[in-house]
């Protein structure tokens, strides 16, 4: 069997997975979509962005969250950092200690895009 | 006082008004007609019986001069100054003893590129051709089947607008992406002029900055950037490959997406603030999430917004409603005025199958199936699972002996189902997975080595299914050096360790994630490339990994792609926002939004499923006026 045939088997396993839009067996070409996503939200784990009210040095990051590891803070502008975790306590208990410090204006994660070309036949890459 | 552009506008306008007003009694719009006109004249045929000399009294009677008489009763009228040529075609209609009243249009060459491959380009100009380019590359590369061939004229009508501009290069368009390929041979005359610029203390020397190496070199080790950047702004009319909307363009690439075409956040608001802060008018975002929204993300776009800046987007490739339940798309889903949402038409117009939609997020659709554009190189496959099953060539090992390890699987379930008959090949952690649970306390890695030496980028491609409790996690990592990639004190992470669940799942669909890594790390004889599940006290249900692809890329210049996505469909979008703020500077971005929005085509096929119901026409947004508003009227 050759790679693009391949492709044409894979979609399909694609569209039988579950939440997919249609079922198995219905003859649609290998173009019908495959499954969306499983995981809305996907970010990349133990990293999150994080907006301080503006004079605030970076250094309060390490303040707050020493406690799971620090391992990088990289300035991205406005006041924006981006924080990598050590260990990641997860999205809640992140927003939960920089609620309680006002140095903090938002913290959320760096969810994670991509690029939005069609599966096609197999492979997603894209939403 | 009009501009030059804007009398162009006006005349295109007004010769679209008369042009679609002319009834069929009184001779149908000739085909030929660019919609521009010579003013103060129009061209009327009597009826036979007249003679000339009558013909001469009726049109001094209505304050006009005959300039020529032609045979067949037709005679060349010259209007007194100031008299509109609607008018007063509207008045000769009225009379009698007129047959045909017309503008004295005028006729140019039609502006079609030589470019070789144009005539592969339906959304530019649909003859009803069938879409067949080759050699395709990479995963992504491949012809889409329906209406292939579609239905001539299904397009963008942008080859009679090629007559009124084709050089967008005023305006700088960023390509917020997977980088760009600078050096490809229709793209390198038409990128920013970046001389003099420094971002983080570096020079821009090539026309763009890199977010994901923090470097200033955003070349493309993707593919996806490059063909995006051509549809927008290939070299036209130079012999050579592709066209874009604009022949002529100023593209400022931006590399926010690595070679899996994969980013974040982070990356991404860098990107648009870069673009903003550095004269971008048009963003183009072909990418997009399923999921919560992003306030960060949307505030990059405001922030876009009041600097006059559009941001075009792509609806995503997952065939559902972006407005039902919990298929919110971002960015398509943010509600700003400056953001266009672009879904994908295939060749007859129809949505495409994998396009989303959405009545109150999605805003026009554009054509987004068999788009042949630049690429940024040559793909090859280094590994396929498919091809080369899990039980050749892995290393599996575990520190625990109750555990089976990672194990090749040629099972069945629902959860991956045979095709045709045949099991489809996957590496699971237990050995019974989906039913069994995996070993408490153990350390399981499965690596594989690959030889990705000699070429410019790679990238990992995968399903897997994951249940792993907090007190265990997954990993994926790589090693250049060979042997067990976790082996290292640190650990070239792909996937850093994660788990899934807060207590032990049986597997699903909601266990099931499409996995994507960039092995650009990575590129040697013998990199191995592997997975970890370490666990914990705790029991779950493990992991399942298959159809994992591993695809290399090596630069060149010359390298053409056919793709398809709403990704293609979007920079169709982005080049018409460029050529109207081309066209008339003086533009706003709510001028373009409207014009490009308001200004489409119905089409059948996006009636309830956008905003507008339409797809976008070039002509039509030239000589889109928007109404004017804040007017008010004292009746007296």
């Amino acid at each position: 069997m050759t790679a693009r045939q391949w492709c044409g088997v894979l979609a399909m396993i694609a569209a039988c997975l579950p939440g997919a839009v249609a079922g198995c067996g219905t003859g649609l070409p290998p173009w019908h979509p495959r499954p969306a996503p499983q995981a809305p939200g996907a970010r990349r784990p133990g990293t999150y962005v994080v907006t301080l009210v503006p004079g605030t040095s970076a250094a309060a990051l390490a303040s707050i969250y020493s406690r799971y590891g620090l391992r990088s803070v990289t300035a991205l502008g406005h006041d924006h950092y981006r924080m990598v975790l050590r260990q990641d306590p997860g999205p809640e208990q992140v927003q939960a200690l920089a609620a309680g410090d006002r140095r903090i204006q938002a913290v959320q994660p760096d969810f994670i895009y991509r690029a939005t070309p069609a599966p096609g036949i197999r492979h997603f890459g894209a939403d | 006082m009009c501009s030059s552009n804007t009398g162009k506008l006006l005349q295109i306008a007004a010769g679209m008004l008369l042009g679609i007003a002319v009834p069929a009694a009184q001779g149908a719009p000739l085909q030929a007609a660019t919609g521009q006109y010579v003013p103060g004249e129009v061209l009327v045929r009597f009826h036979q019986s007249l003679t000339a000399a009558k013909r001469a009294a009726i049109v001094s009677a209505m304050g006009n001069a005959v300039r020529t008489d032609y045979r067949n009763s037709w005679v060349r009228i010259s209007l007194p100054t100031g008299r509109s040529v609607r008018q007063a075609v509207a008045d000769y209609r009225t009379d009698p003893d007129v047959a045909v009243a017309q503008p004295n249009y005028r006729y140019h060459a039609m502006a079609v590129p030589d470019d070789p491959y144009f005539g592969e380009l339906w959304a530019f100009q649909n003859t009803g051709q069938t879409v067949s380019y080759s050699p395709l590359q990479g995963v992504y590369g491949q012809i889409y089947p329906t209406h292939n061939p579609g239905t001539a004229g299904d397009d963008m009508d942008i080859v009679p607008a090629w007559s009124h501009i084709t050089d967008c290069s005023r305006v700088i368009v960023a390509v917020v992406d997977t980088g760009v390929n600078y050096n490809q041979q229709d793209l390198s005359g038409n990128m920013w002029n970046s001389a003099g610029v420094t971002y983080n203390g570096a020079s821009l020397v090539h026309s763009g900055y890199n977010f994901i190496g923090n470097n200033n070199d955003p070349m493309d080790y993707n593919g996806h950037g490059t063909h995006v950047a051509g549809i927008i702004g290939a070299e036209g009319n130079n012999a050579s490959g592709t066209t874009g909307v604009c022949w002529k363009a100023s593209i400022m690439a931006v590399r926010v997406l690595d070679a899996s075409g994969s980013g974040t956040t982070s990356s991404v608001v860098q990107g648009i603030d870069f673009a903003v802060a550095n004269g971008a008018k048009v963003i183009n975002l072909s990418l997009g999430a399923n999921g919560p929204s992003d306030p960060l993300f949307s505030d990059a776009i405001t922030n876009a917004e009041n600097s006059g800046v559009v941001v075009v987007t792509a609806a995503g490739n997952n065939g559902v409603d972006n407005d039902s339940g919990n298929n919110a798309t971002y960015p398509c889903d943010f509600s700003q005025p400056n953001l266009i949402c672009v879904a994908a038409l295939d060749q007859s117009y129809s949505l495409a199958s994998f396009s989303d939609w959405g009545p109150t997020s999605v805003d026009v659709g554009a054509p987004g199936t068999n788009i042949l554009s630049t690429y940024a190189g040559t793909n090859a496959t280094a590994y396929d699972s498919n091809a080369t099953p899990f039980t050749s060539g892995w290393t599996e090992t575990e520190t625990s002996a109750s555990s089976s390890g990672w194990t090749p699987w040629t099972g069945s379930s629902p959860l991956i189902p045979p095709v045709n008959g045949a099991p489809v090949p996957a590496l699971t952690d237990p050995s019974n997975w989906p039913s069994g649970v995996y070993a408490s306390n153990t350390d399981d890695d499965a690596y594989q080595t690959v030889n990705l030496s000699g070429v410019n980028a790679a990238a990992f491609y995968a399903y897997l299914y994951a249940n792993v409790t907090s007190d265990g996690s997954i990993a994926l990592a790589c090693s250049p050096t060979g042997g067990d990639p976790f082996a290292a004190a640190s650990p070239d992470y792909l996937i850093a360790p994660t788990y899934t669940d807060t207590a032990p799942t049986a597997p699903s669909g909601a266990s099931f994630i499409p996995v994507s890594a960039d092995l650009s790390g990575c590129l040697t004889t013998g990199c191995t490339v592997g997975l970890r599940l370490a666990t914990g006290p705790t029991q779950d249900y493990g992991a399942a990994l298959f159809d994992l692809y591993i695809e290399t890329l090596t630069l060149n210049t010359s390298t053409y792609n056919v793709l398809n996505g709403t990704s293609m469909a979007t920079p169709e979008v982005s080049g018409l926002a460029a050529m109207l703020f081309a066209f008339n500077p003086l533009d706003t971005y709510s001028d373009v939004v409207n014009a490009i929005e308001q200004g489409g085509r119905p089409v059948a096929s996006l009636a309830g499923m956008t905003t507008t119901g339409n797809a976008i026409d070039v002509m039509k947004s030239l000589a889109y006026l928007s109404p004017p508003t804040g007017l008010s009227a004292t009746v007296h």
